[in-house]
């Protein structure tokens, strides 16, 4: 498949990545959030500008988060359309208001992790599995509407964060995240127990 | 294709799998996710028609499993249309409107849990659908299609790269797997096990009789302890007094009595014995199949399966069976025929006091029902940490010089301490049931032995019955109890059988994702004519590794991959070697697709020396010769010689005999990787692959290996990676991968003339040699 706009992806040719857009103190290439502003292209695409001598501007943007699960609020790293790696910014909170918003929309864009809250049930489908390990059937209801998961086991499919948070994940790929156990319905929290050895 | 919304006629279409049933009418490609824009569950098409994408929104959620799954409508490619999912409602509403003219290119862009399907436009993409990681395949063909359909070309989809369906229930199966999981035929546990037993049945048919015996003789000595109390009380003997009335009577109920319970003690011997060595003979039997199993299992189930928890199922597991099979069975089977013999006794005895006997009986029974799931969801987490625990013995254990190097060994302990803490919390929880539930068990049968002496004496003071029968019902009673205290016992034993003998035929039945066909084709001598065509592989589905790569390679020539670390070059090795099975596209052989061929001739003429090279316990003689266990020791030394490992080898104080360790610990990286080589050279195959076979060796014995690889080569098909770039100075095209795609090809010199991303890394090395003073590199 073609990459289109690639090779248009940089305006300031010619200006090393590390160059302009960073704070000066430090190796780890963090980005100074006074001087940068995200704005939405005409196609949604997410451009980023960083003010100052050097002015870059970047007409495609990926944003990771490099703490997705321990510190998912902080450490965001930009790469360009290529891959290359623009900077990270340490606290996006010091953005601007537009800015911080559309980096957190673009963030929960790549993490997409429903949060569970209500376990509706967890079914036990023995014709997977046999007796032994039935594939769970986890139906959920999350703040992104209804989910159901279907694990194979729990050892790989889910992963405890915490004391009472925990992350499940299908065969697929399909994520939701119980950010607090305790704080669940009653029966909800019965489920749990009854499956994750709360 | 005048309408909105797809007609009718592409619904009926997609029923059938057969291309020829669908309609050449309708839009040339449908497909449907599971997300809205924002990542909340909702149903989204996009739909081809008139020249220009749309993308239509309808309310409502897929079925549980997502769209195209759990509806029979998909997968279906014909008349260069593209149909994966049931067409929109009429009432769907459409949301953005993208003429074809304006698209330069699609892709899909792999998020965490969800994907995005991109259109390439002049002013940008543009994001067209969102979908759930479930639907990673669907978004990637749709790419496809959209892209050929931009430029105006016909479909080219191959109809091995739609998705599955299980051919028995029809049910989609998962990306990259081809085994229904709830089609596999698993049969009754026992059953299969007793499959196993079969050879014995002669054994087993003895042992049994004896059993039955057994168990017979074991219940007359109550009887006989009734005799002799009525002969004693009334004066009543047995059988009219034939045994001999008065002292003469006594003394012969009592050597009966004497020789029953010795007949009983040889017979439990001679079953115990038989019963161990079938039980043990079977349970080798089962241990080496499951073996065979775990061998013949995907690389793909390692990946997924941690090494500790596969061996707590080979160790662990059948060791609990053969437990079963010696132990609990035999007894079980006595136990019971002891319970039934007593029974039927009973009954001919007095049938009233027969009924009360009994009365606990379904009282534990049910008990033990309600029990079990109970049981079996603890016992499945007791094992769950069983295996954790062996995770962490076995992940600090190999990795035991790193944790050294760094000190972390109260760290290791400490990993230790914490899932031991779990597993003990586990046990104190599960064996709290026994504790628990076992004194209940001997209370409630206790219960029967009290009513019969309250409704036998009863009985007896009536005058309706004689006090031999009530002494013969409490030693009946004794024998019961027996069993049924035990059924709590069993219902333990049993359940950890049971789930261990699933566990055991679990990886017996996983078939192998790479499976060899059905009609697999024996080619013979491979000529090494390599095709790959739009080969696409992720390790997980919804992260693609391969993103589609097209290469042609001529018998004999040598290639060299190039790119960065984690471009997917040992993964390209990977899929040649069919250690995975590409999800998409297909490698080619001498013409005939990999996944047709046969495993053992293929795997016969690939020779491959990897990354990290593994040797196996046992002398460097044996490990040169594993592909070749017949081969001579000349030929072995001459093979060590060409890989310039000749000379170390006689060094060692052992010589060709040196012992190389668990993963071979004793010698250096380097040796361990010439020892690698001199196995590839002595398997002697038609396709090499070399994956950074020189990268821990110096320069100067590299040289030399290189002479011997520039020897071995020739004639075969090799492919060489190597982030030395001099190392490739003898391949005869040089292929670059980037993000899993080929942006190169083309010799040393061509692309040095290009300029492109093979010349900045050639620049990139010759500035790192010249800072380190060293010879330049190239030519
Ligand atoms: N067994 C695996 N399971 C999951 N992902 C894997 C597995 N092996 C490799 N990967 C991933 O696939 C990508 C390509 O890996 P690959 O080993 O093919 O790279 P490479 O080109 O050989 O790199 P290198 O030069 O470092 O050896 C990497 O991102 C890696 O993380
Ligand atoms: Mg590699």
């Amino acid at each position: 498949m073609l990459e289109a706009g690639e090779p248009r992806d940089r305006t300031a040719a010619g200006v090393s990545a590390a160059a302009g857009p960073l704070a000066e103190d430090d190796g780890m290439a963090l980005l100074d959030p006074a001087r940068l502003s995200l704005r939405r292209g005409p196609t949604g695409v997410l451009r980023a500008t960083v003010a100052g001598p050097a002015g870059l501007s970047y007409l495609q943007l990926a944003v990771y988060r490099a703490f997705p699960l321990s510190e998912p609020g902080r450490w965001v790293t930009l790469l360009d359309g290529e891959g290359r790696e623009i900077g990270t910014i340490a606290d996006p909170a010091a953005l601007d208001a537009e800015s911080g918003r559309l980096l957190a929309e673009e963030c929960d864009l790549r993490y997409l992790t429903p949060h569970v809250v209500e376990v509706v049930e967890v079914r036990e489908d023995t014709t997977e599995g046999g007796g032994w390990s039935p594939t769970l059937i986890w139906v959920l209801e999350t703040d992104r509407g209804p989910l159901r998961l279907r694990l194979p086991n729990l050892v790989d499919h889910v992963r405890a964060l915490g004391t009472h948070r925990y992350l499940i994940q299908d065969r697929e790929g399909r994520r939701a995240e119980i950010v607090d156990a305790t704080a669940l319905p009653a029966a909800s929290r019965a489920w749990l127990r009854r499956y994750l050895w709360l | 294709m005048t309408t909105d919304q797809p007609r009718p006629s592409a619904e009926s279409g997609q029923t059938g799998a057969l291309p020829d049933a669908i309609p050449s009418a309708g839009p040339p490609l449908c497909v449907a996710s599971d997300l809205t824009e924002d990542g909340r569950g909702g149903r989204r098409w996009l739909v081809v028609a008139d020249g220009e994408a749309r993308v239509l929104a309808a309310a409502g959620l897929w079925p549980a499993t997502g769209p195209g799954l759990g509806v029979d409508a998909e997968g279906a490619l014909a008349g260069g249309r593209l149909v994966l999912a049931p067409p929109p409602p009429p009432d769907a509403e459409v949301t953005r409107r993208l003429p074809l003219g304006e698209v330069t290119g699609a892709r899909v862009e792999p998020f965490v849990g969800s994907g995005a399907l991109l259109a390439e436009t002049r002013r940008g993409p543009v994001t067209l659908l969102r979908g759930s990681a479930a639907l990673a395949a669907d978004l990637g063909l749709a790419a496809r299609a959209l892209a050929s359909l931009a430029k105006g070309e016909p479909l080219e989809i191959d109809p091995r790269d739609l998705p599955r369906h299980c051919p028995r229930c029809g049910r989609r199966l998962p990306a990259n797997t081809r085994v229904c999981s709830s089609c596999v035929n698993r049969g009754a546990v026992l059953r299969r096990i007793l499959r196993y037993a079969h050879p014995y049945r002669f054994q087993l048919g003895m042992a049994m009789a004896v059993t039955v015996i057994g168990s017979f003789v074991s219940v007359l000595p109550p009887k006989l302890s009734g005799w002799i109390t009525d002969g004693l009380v009334y004066g009543d003997w047995p059988l009219h007094g034939r045994l001999g009335h008065g002292l003469a009577g006594l003394a012969s109920l009592v050597t009966l009595l004497l020789a029953v319970s010795l007949l009983g003690i040889l017979l439990q011997v001679w079953r115990g014995r038989v019963a161990n060595r079938v039980g043990s003979q079977v349970m080798g039997d089962l241990r080496t199949t499951l073996w065979r199993g775990v061998q013949n299992l995907s690389l793909s189930y390692f990946d997924k399966a941690q090494l500790g928890e596969i061996m707590n199922r080979v160790s662990v597991d059948t060791a609990r069976m053969q437990e079963f099979l010696t132990d609990g069975a035999p007894y079980f089977i006595s136990e019971m025929l002891q319970l039934a013999f007593a029974v039927v006794l009973m009954f001919s005895m007095s049938w009233r006091l027969a009924l009360v006997a009994i009365l606990p009986g379904p009282l534990m029974i049910g008990t033990s029902y309600v029990c079990w799931p109970l049981i079996r969801r603890y016992d499945r987490r007791l094992w769950g940490m069983m295996a954790r625990l062996n995770v962490v013995v076995n992940d600090a254990l190999s990795g035991i010089r790193v944790v050294k190097a760094f000190g972390q060994e109260p760290r290791e302990i400490d990993r230790f301490g914490a899932v031991s803490d779990r597993l003990v919390q586990q046990n104190i929880v599960t064996n709290n049931i026994w504790v628990t539930v076992f004194p209940i068990f001997g209370f409630v049968s206790g219960l029967g032995n009290i009513l019969i002496w309250y409704v036998g004496g009863a009985l007896v003071l009536h005058r309706t019955m004689q006090m031999g029968n009530l002494v013969a019902f409490t030693g009946f009673m004794g024998l019961l109890l027996g069993p049924l205290q035990w059924i709590s016992n069993l219902v333990n034993w049993m359940t950890r059988a049971i789930t261990s003998a699933e566990r055991v035929f679990e990886v017996m039945d996983t078939d192998p994702d790479v499976a060899e066909a059905e009609d697999a084709l024996s080619i013979g001598r491979i000529e090494g004519r390599i095709r790959v065509r739009n080969l696409q592989f992720g390790y997980a589905p919804h992260l693609p590794v391969i993103r589609g790569i097209d290469l042609e390679v001529e018998p004999g020539e040598m290639i060299g991959l190039v790119g960065q670390s984690g471009a997917g070059k040992s993964t390209l090795i990977n899929l040649l070697c069919r250690l995975y099975d590409p999800d998409q596209g297909e490698i080619t052989v001498d013409g005939h697709d990999l996944r047709r061929l046969r495993q053992d001739e293929l795997r016969s003429q690939f020779g491959v020396v990897l990354q990290d090279s593994f040797l196996f316990d046992g002398s460097i003689a044996e490990n040169i010769a594993y592909a070749r266990p017949d081969a001579t020791r000349e030929e072995i030394m001459r093979a060590a010689r060409i890989a310039n490992a000749h000379v170390f080898i006689v060094k060692q104080p052992d010589g060709y005999d040196t012992m190389v360790g668990e993963r071979g610990a004793r010698l250096s990286g380097g040796e361990r990787q010439r020892i690698a080589i001199a196995r590839a050279i002595l398997h002697d195959p038609r396709i090499l692959i070399l994956d950074e076979a020189t990268a821990s060796v110096d320069t100067q014995t590299e040289r030399a290996i290189q002479e011997a690889i520039a020897r071995l080569v020739r004639g075969r098909t090799t492919f060489a990676i190597a982030h030395r770039l001099s190392t490739l100075r003898g391949a005869h095209r040089l292929v670059v991968l980037d993000k899993g795609r080929v942006v190169e090809t083309g010799t040393h010199d061509e692309l040095m003339a290009r300029g492109g991303r093979y010349a900045e890394l050639v620049n990139a090395q010759r500035e790192n040699a010249r800072m380190a003073g060293e010879v330049g590199i190239g030519a």
